[in-house]
């Protein structure tokens, strides 16, 4: 998702963040803006569920209010595979 | 002798109330620490003095951060002393959890909101799974998040321009 947003936008930006941790658990809260390259901007509330393993993060679940992708998906080539 | 209508207090009690005066007077966390250990009560005292730490009139200290943080030491301190576990374990505990932070700060930040794909390589984990993808078995996710990963310098895929 990273790399594919970052080929397309012309910025993003997280803010606001706010981290909670526990044992191999952290918790995040944060802004997610993305301006596209024709200027436009969104704004999206995020929170997101990190567990890392060996210091790296192994799992990530992340969710968006509202989702950035309804708007960056139209812009996105369908990965291989899909329907 | 308890105040009206309060349960009688005993000596578990003054000993309580004494500390919270000797705790206002530490400089510094491990003197606070020191000054557990050598008391009885000193479980209960702590988290006595702790709590009076961030009360409004407690010296003017609520908000302070490193008042906070001494404060959530000292109660982990506690803790760890009623379930009879090892401080030094729950040290290193919290200092992986705040290394973990620090992972997870650099990612958002360096990674999200940087666009500096090449420190994906070093905060994700070689099976790193982006669940907000559809999980491991999703073609996205696949694409995106399982090994090699996508933005990898040797995968050759897109980066930022």
């Amino acid at each position: 998702m990273v790399t594919a947003t970052t080929a397309m936008v012309k910025e993003q930006r997280v803010d606001d963040e706010e981290l909670v941790a526990e044992g191999d658990a952290v918790f995040a809260r944060f802004n997610y803006t993305i301006t596209l390259p024709d200027g436009s901007t969104t704004t999206a509330r995020a929170l997101a569920y990190c567990r890392l393993a060996d210091g790296r993060i192994a799992v990530n679940d992340v969710m968006f209010d509202p989702d950035p992708m309804k708007v960056l998906g139209p812009l996105m080539a369908p990965p291989p595979g899909a329907v | 002798m308890g105040a009206p209508g309060q349960p009688e207090r005993g000596p578990a009690d003054k000993c309580r109330r004494t500390q919270t005066k000797e705790f206002r007077a530490c400089s510094s966390q491990d003197e606070a620490l020191a000054r557990c250990d050598t008391r009885s009560g000193a479980v209960a005292g702590a988290r006595d003095r702790t709590s009076d730490l961030v009360q409004p009139g407690a010296g003017g200290l609520r908000g302070d951060h490193d008042v906070i943080r001494r404060q959530r030491t000292l109660q982990l301190a506690c803790n760890a002393r009623l379930l009879g576990s090892d401080w030094a374990r729950l040290s290193r505990a919290l200092d992986v959890a705040e290394e973990n932070k620090a992972v997870v700060r650099r990612f958002m930040s360096e990674v999200v909101g940087g666009g500096n794909l090449d420190v994906a390589d070093e905060v994700l984990a070689p099976n790193y799974v982006n669940l907000a993808m559809g999980g491991p078995t999703s073609p996205a996710s696949r694409r995106w998040s399982l090994p090699p990963l996508p933005w990898s310098k040797n995968s050759g895929s897109t980066t930022r321009s």
